[in-house]
Order: C-alpha cells, then structure tokens, then sequence
C-alpha cells in the first residue's frame, strides 16, 4: 500500500502506469474495441488497399486493405504476451541459476558465472538472432530466444544477493537452530531478494518487447499474418515511398510501451530500491 | 543443399565434404579446430568462404560504429554540459525527457520516420541508404571510405560518403545520447562543488575554463562507458544497416539470418564476442593513459 501511494506521488512512474494500464486494456479488450476486430489476422480487402489516415481508418490500412488501427490493437496482445512470458522464464531461470551459483559457491558457481559471461558477451541482437535461426523462427522460439538472452543478468543480480543475505544474522541464526539449506533458501534468501528481481524484471520485459521487435523486423521473429508490431512495420517499409503510416504508426506503439515499462520500472526502482539508482544503459 | 531427388552419391560426397558422416562429437571438434585456424567454412548465401566475407564486410560497420560513438558521445557531452549549467531550467528537463525517450526507440523504425523525413518529405536531402554513391571513381586503400577519401584527396567522395554515413550513424548512435548526457552532466555537477573548482573560480579564472577542466575530470567515467557502450552499438548494427542497406556485418548477419546461414551466424556471433572484448581491454588500456593515479 505504501508503495503505490509512494508510484502516486512519483509524477514520471504515475505517468508510465497509467499508459501501462491503458496498453494492457487495449491489449486484452481488442475484440471489442477494435474497429474492425475480422482484420486482425487472415483478411483481405482488395478494395482498400493503403488508403491514408482517414475516419473511417483513423491509422489508415496496409496492403492487404486491413484497418491499421485494429492490427496494432491486437498486436499489443501479442506485444506484452511475449514480453512477459519471456522475462518470467528468464528470471525464474535466471533466479535459480544465481541462487544456486551463490549458494553452493566453488566450482559450481564458477560455471554458472562463467556461463552467464559468455552469454553477455555476444550483443543481445546477435545473440537473438542465432538461437532464434536455430530454433527456427515463430512465436514459441522468439520467447525462448529472448528468454535466454535475459537471464545471465537476472542470475548476476540474484548471485549478489544471496551472498549479501547469506551473511546477515538471521540466516545465520536460522544456520544455528539446524535449518536446512532448502528452508534457508525458501523462507530468507528468496522473498528478501524478490522486490529486486521483480524491478529488474520490470525494466526487462521493455527491453524484451524491443529484442522481439527487432527480431521480427529481421525476418527470424514472429511470421506473418501474426500481428506483431516489428513485423508490421517491416512490411510497412517496403511501402515507405507511398504510405508513409504504414511503418509510422506500429513503431510509435513499441516507443510508447517500452517508455511505459522503463517509467514504472525505474519509479519502482527509485521507491523499493534506491540502491540500484543510476543504471541508464539499455545493455548490450 | 544438394537439393531436392539428388543422388545417394552426392548427398554421401556432401556429407564427407562437411564431415556429416562422423560421430557428432568428432564433428564438434573438428568444427572448432577449423575454426582456431580461421576457417568457418563456406557461407550458404553468398557461396564465399565466411572468413572472407566478414573480412569485406567488417570495415563498413567499423566506420558506421565509429561515427555512430563519436555523435553520440560529442552530442551526449555537449547536451550534459548544458544540462549541468543550466541545472533544474527548462533545458535540463527537456533534456533528461529525451534522454528517456531515445532510450525506448527501436532503432529500426527511428531510421525509416528518418529515411521518410529527410529523404522523401524534404527533397531528397539525403541519400536513402548505401555507403558510397556507386557512380562514383574511387579507390579504396584502408576500406574505411571517409579515411580512405581524405588519403587520396578524393573530395567528392568524402562529400558522398559523409552524405550516406550520416544517417545511419546518427540513428545508431542517438540511442545512447542520453546515457552520456546525464553521466556529463552528474560527474560534472560532483566536480563543480569540489573545493578546488571554488578556488579557481575566487582567483578570478574564467568560468568556461573552469567548466573545461571539469569536465575533462568527468571524461574517465564517459570513456569506462564508451567501451562498454561499443557492444550495443555493434548489436545495433543489424537493424540500422538493413534499414539503410548499409554493406556491413550487421547487413550480412540480418540476411545469413533469414537464410538460416549457420556458417555465417555461428562466425558472426563470434566475431561480435571478440571485438566487445577487446574493447573492453581497450577501456581498461585507456585508464592508464587517462588518469595519472592508476599508473603509480
């Protein structure tokens, strides 16, 4: 509760959270508030091919005559699914890996770091881009492909933590009374870190939306006819010359989500974790 | 690859020829001893040896992400200064707005709202995408056209490749403006109150002297970020150079990737590693040369 009066008095996290509501209103609305629901996936209207931003078509319509509006709505959908689902698999895992790492320690954790280095070596596009050839492209592999990109940094965050907690009082005393190291782990260790990883995820699942994004503009991403906000603007560009909303206005929706996603995330990161304040890079 | 109702006899010589018919164990080791020797076979798409083309194709992107950092910290430098002199004004805030905005920009589509501004609304004012204007006579020595260009005296050309560079590089480059902006503006605020910045300026110097030595103080940590930075402007590459059909390695990794060019993805996912690597050597290098204290 003192969080969200804390989120109420930040003027730029209050901002993100209402435009994060409204994306996921849209997002799980789209049905009903799309203008024209049929041309969010597989129709043709030969008749209305690229016609401009008018009433009828507030955003205007791509090349197959669908109402670029109603795509857009139901690409948020898709936008925020993989978003989350991909950063809920690369925190577990990533959770587990730097839990384990910095529990167990010695040569265990060695490999795991190391692992995690090698992974953040590689940019993220580039990273993406193999596992998600490897995988061949779709909607599944994108997730996973982005998941695995996500989580060497979540299991460097989680590692930190466990060898800050393990050495407080409390653990120690919990160590003296003869718990396990499973009940350490599960009743200090983890909900003490849980406020951390959740902020990180937070700020992740932007980023997430961006990889996958640019995946998709790729070509090794979500495939058409899904409509996905990358992929659109990817076949709006071959229509650059002559309809200039095509790739205009699906690009403006990634912007707005990921500003949204950044805002809460850093306004929860200054309220919870006021540590953790100063970190502006994107990441490689 | 040997294509559809071939023979046995020439799926049995492809698979001798990429090793397929050994164990998959010996074929890893044998795959990563050829690649300690530099060979990482033949690409799918352009049938050329994938040693050779990152070779063509590696001077491109080095130029565009040169430029790209040079903008983006000489822009981010100068926008952080403003913002610490003229501290909580309207052009601080605005700033710190961008910052959070550029931030959230897939570079892809800031390339094309450019390409549609500059290019096609504004007469075709730039180029929309290529490296050189191919008409163009002009020898290429080093294979970075701007160097290249000012060797030979090859005016037009420079004009030309600075004309195609431009874009790219600004898009790449702009999404980290923000970051060396606000890391300006707060190691500068930090410098400004230190005593001796008030003993220069009791002593009567000038305040833009003041503000330079300063700022040269807070250029150790912008430099730390550089090199950390270089990683993400190299991921970025494959967007910007397919959006602006920029022949350099983030062009050829977007078309190995819809080709499904393991050779050439495997090598390029490699060769990205190394180079952030070595730039991050780079940086720890450059501590030395930077800052006195650390080489005592």
């Amino acid at each position: 509760m003192q969080t969200f009066q804390l989120l109420v008095r930040n003027r730029l996290g209050m901002v993100g959270a209402v435009l994060l509501v409204l994306i996921l209103l849209v997002g799980v609305l789209a049905p009903w508030i799309a203008p024209y629901p049929e041309d969010g996936y597989r129709t043709v209207h030969l008749e209305r091919m690229l016609r401009p931003p008018s009433v009828k078509h507030w955003l205007g319509t791509d090349d197959m005559g669908r109402d670029l509006l109603s795509r857009i709505i139901f690409g948020a959908r898709l936008s925020l699914m993989i978003g989350v689902v991909s950063i809920a698999f690369s925190a577990t895992f990533g959770v587990l890996m730097g839990l384990i790492a910095g529990y167990v320690g010695g040569w265990i954790d060695e490999v795991i770091m190391r692992l995690a280095d090698i992974f953040m070596s590689v940019p993220n596009v580039i990273l993406g881009m193999a596992i998600a050839v490897a995988l061949k492209p779709g909607l599944r592999n994108v997730i996973i492909a982005v998941a695995l990109v996500f989580w060497p940094a979540t299991s460097r965050i989680m590692r930190g933590q466990v060898l800050s907690i393990r050495e407080k009082e409390y653990v120690e005393s919990g160590r003296a009374i003869g718990a396990s190291s499973w009940r350490i782990m599960r009743v200090h260790i983890v909900p003490n870190s849980i406020t951390v990883i959740l902020v990180h995820a937070t700020i992740q699942i932007g980023w997430a939306i961006l990889l996958s994004a640019t995946l998709s503009f790729v070509g090794v991403g979500v495939q058409a006819p899904l409509p996905e906000w990358g992929l659109i603007t990817s076949t709006g560009r071959k229509f650059m010359l002559i309809a200039w909303w095509y790739a205009t206005f699906p690009g403006l929706a990634i912007v707005l989500t990921v500003i949204a996603f950044n805002l809460v995330g850093d306004a929860l990161r200054d309220i919870l974790d006021p540590r953790l304040r100063g970190g502006y890079g994107r990441g490689g | 690859m040997a294509g559809e109702g071939a023979s046995d006899e020439i799926v049995q010589r492809i698979a001798a020829e990429y090793d397929l018919d050994k164990p998959l164990l010996t074929q890893f080791f044998l795959s990563l001893r050829r690649m300690f020797q530099g060979d990482f076979g033949q690409s799918i798409h352009t049938w050329r040896p994938v040693s050779e083309d990152l070779k063509n194709f590696f001077p491109a992107t080095m130029e565009l992400a040169l430029v790209a950092m040079a903008l983006s910290v000489g822009l981010g430098c100068l926008l952080g200064v403003f913002s610490a002199v003229y501290r909580g004004k309207p052009f601080d805030m605005l700033a710190t707005g961008f910052s959070v905005f550029w931030l959230a920009m897939p570079q892809f589509w800031l390339g094309i709202i450019l390409q549609i501004i500059l290019c096609l609304v504004l007469f075709r004012l730039m180029p929309l995408g290529g490296w050189i204007d191919s008409l163009l006579e002009f020898q290429s020595v080093t294979g970075l056209y701007i160097l290249d260009s000012f060797i030979t005296g090859n005016w037009a050309a420079l004009g030309s490749s600075l004309r195609h560079i431009i874009l790219p590089a600004f898009t790449l480059g702009i999404t980290t403006v923000g970051l060396f902006s606000r890391l300006t503006r707060t190691s500068l605020l930090n410098t400004l109150q230190e005593d001796y910045v008030r003993t220069a300026r009791a002593v009567g110097h000038r305040e833009a002297g003041v503000i330079w030595r300063a700022f040269r103080n807070a250029f150790i940590t912008i430099v730390t970020i550089m090199g950390m930075q270089f990683g993400f402007l190299l991921g970025g590459t494959v967007a910007v150079e397919t959006v602006f059909d920029f022949p350099g390695l983030g062009l050829y990794a977007a078309q190995s990737a819809l080709t499904a060019d393991y050779p050439a993805i495997i090598a390029l996912t490699l060769l990205f590693g190394v180079i952030r690597m070595l730039f991050n050597l780079l940086t720890d290098i450059s501590y030395f040369v930077l800052d006195p204290r650390i080489r005592q």
